[in-house]
């Protein structure tokens, strides 16, 4: 497991260095500048070339990326161009709502979509089979920034019941339970649009892997020995599911983070993917490279944790 | 005596305020579409930068909705006879937000940090106007010889020539505490802890800024002209739909209204509309520098075939006008005498025809060249994109062909000042563009039209990227800045508004209205050409 967990960790390595050299150079291929996104009259053009080199931005990509690089080896994210504020600091303060966004999104996906998975794996073309394909096809196609608003429309704008947006109610000092309550209540929107998109995509999954394992000797070989339909479906069938729904859940976080991006935008959220959105608007290239470099180690640790899942979830896997 | 009349003015005094504010405290939430970057009002301000800055800092002297000066800090200023000297006085006993009392020091720091060597927060032009502003930015001298303090009310500033737009400049500049950001080399303004805590003396205290989610604010008691009727303002930033969502849901009370979504709040009981004439408008650009665009005929052609007014009526709704020069109607630089451009597509024909343009499979044709371009317009703004293909088909009409090519601002702008291979700026060539979309906006003073239509404004001197020059409006637009007088600067703006009308180097396009909308709980709410918040401290709230 170790020699194992230190060959990924080296790997995880070399596809940071890559993620980042690409990104960073294909943001730097786009055509202007942070500084660019503005012009003033009274500003003359020779004042904003010398803010651009004060800045660093009239140096070639290469040399920029070097020094962001060396940089980083000393922990230094860098500084945002629009606000000036250390970027790491900036991806901090974003930090706690994003992940109570996701982590609240990515339990109830994940719960959702095996109960439902298994469900309408255990009864075919049933009722509740036929709901949840119609649910999975209906959250695949719709696109979630509709699906957004729609919510906002008629759960905050038309009914009352809940928040449009943002992390609390600004109007009211709260604290104590008042607070978590209302916390919960804002959160109640973003994390349904979260789960209800991300959970059809996985439903389809479950409903397959454990439909596949039904099929199988063992499941026929433990029905015959008498064993109760329950017990089948959950400790044989849904056991051995469990491999394809790790690769999955693995995969999903990635992609969940960036489905985040649109619904923190749309909510109001003071979360990371927000922030990204922000900055690639403004060409703030420091803070972006700070978000990719973020997501790019989500998208490793997602899948070193469903590669460790593997081993808990089916014992026959060794690591080597 | 003397003691019955003080009690009588300390009486009086609560009388006064309860007129000014019908009703004192509670929370006002204004939304804004975008997160301020940096609350340093002297580095590089956007308007959400600015939004929040005029609420916390103060100026020397400030605009008003018609465009003339009244005082801030300073309760006056004077000229001397030559016109190069302003004396400004101000206010006895102002202090800062944090108790320290506020002096001609703190103006005379604020002005000089502008002209550091170290200093590139984009206002040093406003400045440099200001005698030994360039002696002592390269060094050459260790004070500024132009700015004089001549005690702790009295400033006096000396322009090296008269020149007009200098208090529009000085208007724009908010005074910074010495005691604060004089601590902080102005070379690390712009990463300084002070861009999110800011310190001012406006009529609201900076309280918190919580990233992401909003910026708190809170009624400065010592503002010198009483304190504001709420006691908080915050302001939350999001996108436009959610914000209006939260306008409606009443979650916030004041926020801007997207012109596709005025239908979700007109006529509604709770909420009001405001529509404010702005000073921007938008229009069409040329790259002169195109021989087809040279030529007079076809930019009347094009001026001729663009339905304008169709353009105001389906894409603004109303809200707005058709612009017949490149001023904005409501300032005091329009000539009201001004030839309308009228829309007639035959017309149109007619003067392409004169000029040799011949119909041919669609397209006009002469000597082997076709009248087809391509058409940049960047993304951003919902309405100007949507214009772009109504253009594109009304020239269409008159066989003129155009290809759009959208893009975001800041590529665009890579094409409208151009840099050569090694990153540094050049001037523009006619292949660099055809046609443009952008608006324009006179914030403080029509010397902004300066740079961009006089020869030396030729990017990457300044802004001219139309490629456009004209004697005569040479000559008018410095006459603009070296005369004083309001009423005399009138004259030569007009006439340049009349020779744009007539040379269409920029064919004007229409003048929107910004609408915002406020809950019916919040009172007093009126903005105007300024922005959102020119009285923000006589809002009040129905508690």
């Amino acid at each position: 497991m170790l020699p194992f967990a230190a060959r990924r960790s080296l790997q995880a390595l070399v596809i940071l260095a890559l993620v980042t050299f690409l990104s960073y150079v294909i943001m730097s291929m786009a055509p202007g500048n942070a500084l660019q996104t503005f012009i003033d009259p009274r500003v003359p053009p020779a004042e904003l070339a010398a803010a651009e080199r004060a800045l660093g931005l009239d140096k070639p990509v290469a040399v920029r990326y070097l020094s962001w690089l060396r940089e980083l080896a000393s922990g230094n994210l860098g500084y945002s161009i629009k606000t000036g504020t250390p970027v790491g600091a900036l991806i901090l303060s974003r930090l706690g709502p994003t992940l109570l966004l996701m982590g609240t999104a990515l339990a109830l996906m994940t719960v959702l979509a095996i109960v439902l998975g298994v469900v309408s794996a255990a009864r075919p073309y049933s009722f509740v089979d036929y709901l949840a394909t119609t649910f999975a096809f209906a959250g695949i196609s719709v696109p979630s920034f509709f699906f957004a608003l729609t919510l906002i429309y008629v759960f905050a704008v038309q009914l009352g019941w809940l928040p449009t947006s943002g992390l609390q109610t600004y109007q009211r000092e709260l604290s104590g339970l008042d607070l978590a309550l209302d916390r919960a209540a804002h959160l109640v929107l973003p994390v349904a649009v979260l789960a209800l998109t991300g959970t059809a995509e996985l439903v389809r999954h479950v409903r397959s892997a454990v439909s596949e394992a039904l099929k199988q000797d063992y499941v026929r070989t433990a029905k015959g020995k008498g064993v109760a339909s329950r017990a089948v479906l959950l400790n044989h069938a849904l056991r051995n599911s469990w491999l394809p729904i790790i690769t999955l859940l693995g995969v999903a976080l990635p992609r969940f983070f960036s489905g985040s991006v649109v619904t923190e935008v749309v909510f109001a959220w003071p979360g990371m993917g927000r922030l990204l959105v922000d900055s690639v608007f403004a060409r703030d290239y420091p803070v972006a490279m700070g978000i990719n470099l973020f997501a790019a180690m989500l998208v490793l640790l997602g899948n070193l944790l469903a590669d460790v899942a593997y081993g808990l979830a089916d014992p026959r896997i060794r690591y080597q | 005596m003397v003691r019955k009349l003080w009690i009588v003015l300390l009486a009086l005094i609560p009388l006064a305020w309860a007129q000014q504010c019908p009703a004192t405290g509670g929370t006002a939430t204004l939304a804004q579409w975008s997160e301020p970057g940096n609350l340093n009002p002297l580095i590089f301000p956007t308007t959400y930068d600015t939004n929040v800055q005029e609420l916390v800092f103060s100026s020397l002297i400030r605009t008003t909705s018609d465009l003339a000066f009244e005082p801030d800090l300073a309760e006056s200023w004077t000229f001397s006879d030559d016109q190069t000297k302003i004396t400004f006085t101000l206010r006895p006993g102002l202090t800062w937000h944090d108790g320290a009392p506020l002096t001609a020091e703190d103006a005379a720091f604020t002005l000089r940090s502008l002209m550091e060597p170290t200093y590139d927060g984009g206002s040093y032009a406003d400045v440099s106007i200001i005698e030994g502003a360039e002696a002592y930015r390269s060094g050459e001298a260790a004070d500024v010889s132009g700015i004089r303090v001549l005690d702790d009310v009295t400033l006096e500033l000396t322009m090296s020539e008269p020149f007009a737009p200098a208090l529009a400049n000085l208007a724009g500049i908010r005074i910074l505490p010495e005691h604060v950001y004089g601590k902080v080399d102005v070379a690390r303004w712009q990463q300084d802890a002070t861009n999110r805590n800011p310190l001012g003396s406006g009529p609201y205290r900076f309280v918190e800024w919580r990233p992401g989610e909003l910026i708190a604010l809170e009624a400065f008691d010592g503002y010198y002209a009483g304190r504001p009727c709420l006691d908080r303002i915050l302001i939350r930033f999001g996108d436009q739909d959610t914000m209006l969502a939260a306008l409606l849901s009443g979650e916030v009370d004041v926020a801007q209204v997207p012109i596709n979504s005025v239908k979700s709040v007109e006529g509604r009981a709770d909420v009001v509309l405001d529509a404010v004439d702005s000073l921007s408008f938008q229009y069409l650009g040329f790259n002169l520098r195109n021989a087809a665009l040279a030529e007079l005929p076809v930019r009347q052609a094009i001026a001729a075939a663009i339905n304008r007014q169709a353009l105001v009526d389906g894409l603004l709704r109303g809200y707005g006008r058709a612009l017949d020069t490149i001023l904005p109607t409501n300032h005091w630089s329009y000539p009201q005498d001004v030839a309308p451009i009228v829309y007639d597509v035959e017309r149109a024909a007619e003067l392409l025809e004169e000029a040799g343009w011949r119909l041919q499979d669609g397209v006009r044709t002469k000597d082997g060249r076709k009248l087809s371009f391509t058409l940049y317009f960047p993304t951003g703004n919902q309405i100007r994109e949507r214009s772009a293909p109504i253009i594109q088909a009304n020239l269409k009409q008159v066989g003129i062909e155009l290809e759009l090519q959208a893009m975001d601002f800041a590529t665009l702008v890579t094409h409208l000042l151009p840099k050569d291979a090694q990153g540094v700026p050049r001037a523009v060539e006619a292949g660099d563009f055809d046609m443009f979309l952008l608006g324009f906006g006179v914030e403080r003073d029509p010397d902004e039209y300066f740079s961009y239509f006089v020869a030396e404004g030729f990017p990457p001197n300044g802004y001219n990227f139309t490629g456009y020059t004209d004697p005569e409006v040479e000559v008018l637009l410095r006459e603009g800045r070296t005369v004083l007088d309001v009423a005399a600067r009138e004259a030569p703006y007009q006439e340049f508004g009349r020779i744009a009308r007539d040379q269409l180097p920029w064919v004007p396009l229409y003048q929107p209205q910004d609408l915002f909308a406020h809950r019916t709980r919040l009172h007093g709410f009126s903005p105007d050409i300024r922005g959102v918040n020119p009285n923000a401290e006589r809002w009040w709230v129905e508690k």
